[in-house]
């Protein structure tokens, strides 16, 4: 098993990166959004 | 390894002797044209003969023969910053000088045509036809054969009725789509009379590769004579 | 070949693990998984390379009915679909789940359990696109799948697609979150990121264009499926959207999407490339700036696959200027490559042959790619197929010569078992020149104008280019089925392997072939970027020293 540590930086670098990919993804609509509607 | 030198060569040979060259534009800015890609391919070819030929070299210069006694490693360098730095900047500088050679013959091959006298053509993609009007708002007599005068410019505006489609005639433009949404440009001026293929180049379904074009490029008083015809 | 075996290992036998089929549905071990990737994804290439067998048939000749254009369209389009994306971006996964946690010399990945879903989603993503054969048809409107052509497709081909697309990508990104986590967080004291084998970088370099690229294409596919099904009007002129709108996101996430594909590859031959020769890997941190600076710039050039839709001049320009840059540290690895092997002790097993004939090939590919950058040259040829011979040459050749590699190298590792090393010679070989023959004509084929994505064509003078493509896609085909019967019979040979049968560097060496289910009982000192060299090294000095 991960010592707690490195599990709890484990999924704080997760959760960034899902973040940062939501994000994009999100940014992506809206410049669809805006191009085509705006 | 001479097997694959032999079958390398084979390959290559074709390529390099005048297929080499794509079907360039019967046309004025076709010789800017074929110097860029010139340039291009004989800077590659070079390359190729240089990098290839080093690479060659060093895979027979320095391969051991199987079964021989453990020797001793060779140096075990790591590496040099100076050949870093070096062929770092050397390919800079090749493809600087193929850039600035680009942008030397890019006026030349400009296709985009503002004479006065220029023809102007609207050409209107559709699953699957060209179909085009001449200034005086009528098609071609033969509605798939595009009639043109010779030496002089003409100048293409395209649109699409339906989905992306592309006209292009290796002999006389590049390739320009057709986009639903928005008019595309390009030109050329022939600089031959005969007659011209191409084909549509943007996959635009199960009849793309049915949907050809042909151009006759006609000296100018049968041109004028073709043109008063139209009714 | 070094048969030296580590006291301080456990023998090979395997421990309390059962091999029941249920053992590997519910496994979350991430040697087990990256085999389930490396079986499911070989499939797939079976698949897509079916596929293009039957395109290479219907185009060996002027004006063939093998398939009717409707077809065509749909293998046309699903070859692609399947090479990219059920193939080559997880056969990189694949590796990476198996050797990424032994090269840094850990235990597992950080995720285990989420590594697991990401194989089966790529199971289910790969079953929901294929289910549309079964259905209304499969997607035809290109693996590029541009509306308005995309948009009108009728039936559910389309839409199958792109569900399969968006549950593949979640796949991936999941994946890729993994990779990231377990490379930087999960190192074995000593190992440095700059102690990092060669191919654990490219991995990592992978997983972050996956972060940041892969959320766009999402973006892109749900408008479509949206344009699709629920009345909206992005892509739709007609209603103000923006036809190219597709294809600037498209190709935002496209583009890098190739480095995806190749970095590993190219994290492969760099470790090959240093055993095989005997000496360090020439210019390491060259290699990792190059890497780096390949992801970075990967991102900047989209515009050139879109060179013929009205672009303007700066714009075209600009496009032109950042493709032609990425050949300088493209240049810069290989020269690196060929300076790992300038003045070595090369020996010619079976991955230093594919890696030197991936060295030679890809330089073709990426000479012809510095033609296409240069626009006023792209608007010939794009959407021919000196195109198609283009990314064959950097693209195919990852996974017919670089995979291929990697895969007669950590063959003995995973399985415990050596290939056969002559066949593995012949098959190289056949591989070597049926690639050749399918794809170098297709340079020829489109300077002479022959277009993409054509289901006939009736200019005979296309006809010899396409013979000659298509006899060699079928010499690559049997190179490729050589291979197959190599790994089908090795795996039932005796012909065991030992911990180290080539005289590694990196962890994965040290420990058994195959390792254990905890990957190492212990770890030699890490020092440098070769652990295991070294270690052999010392205990060859000590052994010198005892004699004397």
């Amino acid at each position: 098993m991960i010592d707690k540590p490195t599990a709890t930086r484990n999924l704080k670098l997760a959760l960034v990166l899902s973040i940062l990919g939501v994000l994009i993804f999100a940014a992506t609509m809206i410049v669809g959004v805006i191009v085509s509607h705006g | 390894m001479l097997t694959a030198l032999i079958v390398f060569a084979l390959f290559a040979a074709p390529a390099y002797a005048n297929l080499a060259t794509p079907e360039m534009p019967d046309s004025t800015n076709a010789d800017a044209m074929g110097n860029i890609y010139r340039a291009a391919l004989g800077a590659c070819i070079a390359i190729f003969v240089l990098v290839g030929g080093w690479l060659l070299y060093t895979a027979v210069r320095f391969r051991t023969r199987s079964g021989a006694g453990p020797i001793d490693p060779p140096p075990q360098t790591h590496g040099s910053t100076r050949l870093e730095i070096g062929w770092t900047v050397v390919p800079i500088l090749i493809l600087a000088g193929l850039a600035g050679y680009t942008f030397d013959q890019l006026g030349a091959a400009e296709n985009i045509s503002t004479s006065r006298n220029a023809l102007h053509i609207a050409v209107t993609a559709q699953q699957f036809t060209f179909s085009y009007t001449y200034p005086n708002g009528k098609p071609p007599s033969n509605p798939s054969i595009l009639v043109v005068p010779v030496n002089t410019p003409i100048d293409i505006s395209i649109v699409s009725k339906d989905v992306n489609h592309d006209w292009w005639v290796p002999s006389l433009a590049p390739k320009i789509d057709a986009i639903p949404g928005q008019v595309n440009q390009t030109g050329f001026t022939a600089t031959h009379a005969g007659t011209f293929h191409g084909q549509c180049a943007e996959f635009c379904g199960a009849g793309h590769a049915t949907m050809t074009i042909t151009v006759h490029v006609v000296n100018r008083p049968a041109f004028q004579s073709y043109m008063a015809s139209l009714k | 070949m070094v048969t030296e075996t580590y006291p301080t290992q456990a023998p090979a036998a395997p421990a309390t693990r059962s091999d029941g089929l249920w053992s590997w549905i519910s496994t979350v071990d991430h040697k087990r998984i990256g085999i389930m990737y490396l079986i499911l994804t070989f499939f797939f290439f079976l698949v897509g390379g079916v596929f293009a067998l039957v395109l290479r048939l219907q185009l060996s000749g002027p004006s063939k009915t093998l398939v009717s254009p409707e077809i065509y369209d749909q293998i046309m389009t699903m070859h692609g679909t399947t090479m990219i994306f059920l193939f080559v971006v997880p056969v990189m996964a694949g590796f990476g789940n198996y050797l990424v946690p032994l090269q840094i010399g850990a235990r597992d990945m950080a995720f285990p359990r989420l590594n697991a879903l990401s194989f089966w989603l790529l199971l289910f993503g790969g079953m929901v696109m294929y289910s549309s054969f079964l259905w209304t048809g499969a997607a035809d409107a290109g693996w590029t799948s541009y509306p308005p052509l995309s948009v009108q497709s009728p039936g559910h081909g389309q839409d199958l697609w792109i569900v399969g697309l968006h549950i593949l990508g979640i796949s991936s990104f999941v994946g890729a979150l993994n990779f990231i986590c377990t490379i930087h967080n999960m190192r074995a004291p000593g190992m440095r990121m700059s102690r990092l084998p060669l191919f654990t970088w490219t991995i990592d370099m992978y997983a972050f264009m996956i972060v940041a690229a892969g959320p766009v294409l999402a973006g892109a596919l749900t408008m479509l499926l949206l344009d699709r099904n629920y009345g909206t009007h992005f892509y739709n002129p007609d209603h103000n959207g923006n036809v190219l709108l597709y294809q600037h996101l498209f190709w935002f996430y496209s583009h890098p999407v190739v480095y995806v594909m190749a970095l590993p590859g190219f994290g492969m031959i760099s470790e090959i490339l240093p055993v095989f020769s005997r000496k360090p890997l020439f210019g390491y941190r060259a290699l990792v700036y190059s890497t780096v600076a390949i992801a970075f710039l990967g991102f900047l050039v989209w515009g050139h696959h879109m060179f013929a839709v009205g672009f303007s001049e700066p714009v075209q320009i600009w496009f032109m200027l950042a493709s032609m840059s990425i050949a300088v540290p493209t240049g810069v690895k290989i020269f690196n490559w060929i300076g790992t092997m300038w003045m070595g002790q090369l020996r010619f097993e079976p991955p230093m042959l594919f890696a030197v004939g991936f060295i030679g090939l890809f330089l073709i590919g990426g000479l012809s790619g510095i033609m296409l950058a240069i626009y006023p040259i792209d608007q010939q040829v794009t959407d021919t197929y000196f195109v198609v011979a283009h990314f064959h040459y950097v693209l195919g050749t990852v996974p017919v010569f670089a995979v291929m590699a990697g895969l007669h190298y950590w063959f003995p590792k995973i399985t415990g078992k050596m290939l056969d090393r002559r066949l593995a010679l012949q098959s190289f070989w056949v591989i070597f020149i049926g690639f050749n023959m399918t794809f170098f004509p297709m340079h020829g084929m489109g300077l002479s104008g022959m277009p993409r994505r054509i289901a006939t064509y009736t200019n005979s003078s296309w006809t010899i280019y396409n013979q000659i493509a298509t006899l060699g896609s079928i010499v690559l085909a049997v190179g490729v089925l050589m291979v197959m019967w190599n790994v089908l019979s090795s795996l039932r040979s005796s012909r065991t392997a030992p911990a180290d049968p080539w005289g590694g560097y990196s962890l994965e060496w040290y420990t058994s072939s195959p390792p254990p289910a905890h990957n190492f009982d212990d770890l030699p000192p890490i020092r440098s970027e070769r652990p295991v060299y070294d270690l052999r090294r010392e205990r060859a000095l000590a052994r010198e020293g005892a004699a004397s």
